[in-house]
């Protein structure tokens, strides 16, 4: 108690030192938390056009295109994926679920809609169930589909009318609101897989390009474990070969990194720069004020304290500067972030997942997603941030005072 | 200046004594250079248990230097020092602390109080590691400030004292430990010859009233003249002692 009594006294004695080697440490841990928080931010923005899709992961080929636009066509981002292609990936470690779907334009003389057949997982039929405004939702074996709210209100489909998808006819069992969360995997016409894999496997200018079989797909949703999400990645690019899109949030960080500078490594590295900076001036301070009072700890030694106490009383000063510093900083970078609140980022949707036909005039469609995500201070970095304080403050007191000491008595006597 | 008051000693640290037939102080043949000068040449000396010794000469003549060999301090080249029996040399930094802590009280010619602190905070610190309660040593450090004359200015930093005030403030925790040896260095180099009287005054009654050894190293004649033992040093020896 003596010895935190005599640290707090000395700081204020020598308060503009210690209010400037505070406002360095407080510096530093503003800089770690906040810039981290952003970049968690923008991390967590540039997630958010796939995740609302339910997956992490978007595995598409690339293919060639029709020989005649007419009829049930695949986009040519949507070639044949098969089925043993999709048992590899439901094997990997890392993958936690998969959804296959097939996705197909059904270009008609006086009619365009596109039509997307998904299993029954929670990120296919499960999910469309969830967003229905009108009548019911459809299973894996039903002959029913769901429209999108936009497609049936432009058309003026409503429940029970029916719906032609190449020659076949099926009734609307219900109409959802798909864009409620996104713009990713969208289509005018929701159908079960197994009547969309009936559909291309019959269609003439599918099979004229891909010998597509009724188990196999052309758009495979995947849930990973996000801690292995660049390993699966690139498995799966490396299994699909130079064709393959894989889309994940990977893939949209690089296509922003032109104008996203505050990447988390960014981030991490701005605020390790700055905690460097900060860690030589705690060193520096803590060497310029044991240099100044080495006659003090001469008289300390005098009246029978060891070195361990003085390194001790140091240390307590050292540490309770780390205190208000890493408590100062902490707090302004909450009350940054609460001020801030959140970030709008626009991010562009890549070309190959967008649902429309670029070649119809009427379906332009804004492929940018405006997404604003909030600036959350992450406690792990604020105790990361606060454990190098305290332990950076600490070594600067044990470096300084592990230096060459003089003879006390040559800096107490008389003549 | 007028005299402090004279309480009894406060008892609460128990005062050690020098084995029986051992002086507080003995300085066996000490050696000590400093780079080409050789500043003692053999030195000896005993200091008896509560006795008043005071050491003269001139400047350059080693006093200051032998004070701070004996409060280890220093270290000699040559030769042995034992305070209260206590052989110095090979004794580490922690057994040195633990001795000046029960043992040795030192008084400057600069005061040398810790200017972040107040005076009752500068004369704690001897006891800072302490088997004391906190409220016994509070209530010793009041005690010697009040002996000292300064009971009303326990809470003042050393800047707002006068010269004679800090010197009063480094005597009291000089003999906060309650120590068997009092060694002061120039203790009134630094004050005005009436203060400088007043505190040497202090000093003696202090270190009688605690029964404590006094080396006293001092250029002033009127110092040595009050001493029971002066020790004349002169080119890094002991040239005479008058008892």
């Amino acid at each position: 108690m003596d010895v935190l009594r005599y640290a707090m006294s000395e700081l204020i004695f020598r308060r503009g030192r210690s209010l400037v080697t505070a406002v360095s440490i407080a510096l530093a841990v503003l800089a770690a938390v906040v810039l981290t928080a952003l970049a968690g931010s923008y991390a967590r923005a540039l997630r958010v056009p796939i995740e609302t899709v339910g997956a992490d992961v978007i595995m598409q080929e690339q293919g060639d295109i029709p020989p005649k636009l007419e009829g049930l066509v695949f986009p040519h981002p949507n070639a044949l994926i098969p089925a043993p292609v999709v048992a590899q990936v439901r094997t990997m470690p890392g993958v936690i679920g998969l959804t296959r779907a097939v996705y197909m334009w059904d270009l008609e003389p006086d009619r365009y809609e596109s039509v997307l057949g998904i299993e029954d997982t929670d990120v296919g039929l499960a999910t469309l169930g969830e967003r229905l405004v009108d009548g019911k939702p459809i299973k894996a074996d039903s002959r029913a589909v769901l429209l999108d709210s936009d497609f049936a209100a432009k058309n003026h489909f409503k429940v029970g009318d029916t719906v032609k998808i190449g020659a076949a006819a099926f009734p609307v069992a219900g109409i959802v609101d798909a864009a409620r969360t996104g713009k990713l995997v969208r289509a005018d016409v929701y159908v079960p897989l197994a009547i969309a894999q009936a559909l291309a496997t019959s269609a003439p200018e599918v099979r004229a390009l891909y010998p597509f079989g009724p188990d196999d797909a052309n758009l495979v949703l995947v849930k990973v474990n996000r801690e292995q999400l660049e390993p699966v990645v690139t498995k799966i690019t490396d299994l699909l070969g130079k064709k393959g899109v894989v889309s994940s949030e990977l893939s949209m960080r690089q296509a922003l990194s032109g104008v996203m500078f505050l990447s988390q490594s960014m981030g991490l590295i701005v605020a390790s720069i700055i905690g460097v900076f900060a860690a030589a001036f705690v060193w520096r301070a803590t060497a310029s004020s044991v240099a100044e009072r080495r006659r003090e700890m001469a008289v300390l030694q005098a009246v029978g304290w060891s070195w361990r106490h003085i390194r001790e009383q140091v240390l307590v000063e050292n540490l309770a500067l780390a205190v208000v510093g890493t408590a100062a900083g902490l707090v302004v970078a909450a009350v940054v972030a609460l001020a801030l609140g959140h970030i709008t980022v626009t991010v562009d949707l890549p070309w190959d997942l967008s649902s429309t036909p670029h070649f119809i005039p009427s379906a332009t469609v804004d492929r940018t997603q405006v997404i604003t995500a909030p600036i959350a201070v992450s406690w792990s970095m604020a105790a990361l941030a606060t454990l190098g304080g305290v332990v950076v403050s600490a070594l600067a007191a044990f470096a300084v005072l592990a230096l060459p000491r003089p003879q006390p008595w040559s800096l107490l006597r008389s003549e | 200046m007028k005299d402090p008051p004279m309480d009894a000693p406060p008892n609460s640290i128990a005062k050690s004594a020098p084995p029986a037939g051992q002086p507080a102080i003995r300085v066996d043949g000490v050696r000590k250079r400093y780079g080409e000068v050789e500043v003692l040449k053999g030195v000896d000396l005993t200091v008896g248990a509560g006795a008043f010794t005071a050491i003269m000469g001139k400047s350059g003549s080693g006093k200051s230097t032998l004070l701070g060999i004996i409060a280890g301090l220093e270290q000699p080249d040559a030769g042995d020092v034992f305070v209260m029996g206590q052989k110095l040399a090979g004794t580490g930094d922690r057994a040195m602390a633990e001795l000046r802590r029960r043992s040795i009280g030192i008084v400057f010619q600069g005061f040398s109080l810790i200017p972040s602190l107040t005076a009752l905070d500068n004369v704690l610190l001897p006891t800072f590691f302490a088997a004391m309660t906190s409220a016994e040593r509070n209530r010793r450090a009041t005690n010697l400030l009040t002996q000292v004359g300064l009971g009303a200015r326990l809470h003042y930093r050393p800047a707002a004292l006068s010269g004679g005030e800090q010197q009063r403030v480094a005597i009291a925790r000089a003999l906060m430990n309650s120590p068997s040896v009092l060694l002061a260095d120039e203790p009134t180099g630094n004050l005005d010859q009436e203060t400088g009287k007043a505190v040497l005054e202090l000093l003696i009654d202090l270190g009688r009233t605690h029964g404590t050894a006094l080396l006293i190293v001092t250029h002033d004649p009127d110092v040595a003249a009050r001493a029971a033992n002066v020790v004349e040093m002169k080119d890094g020896k002991v040239a005479n002692v008058h008892a």
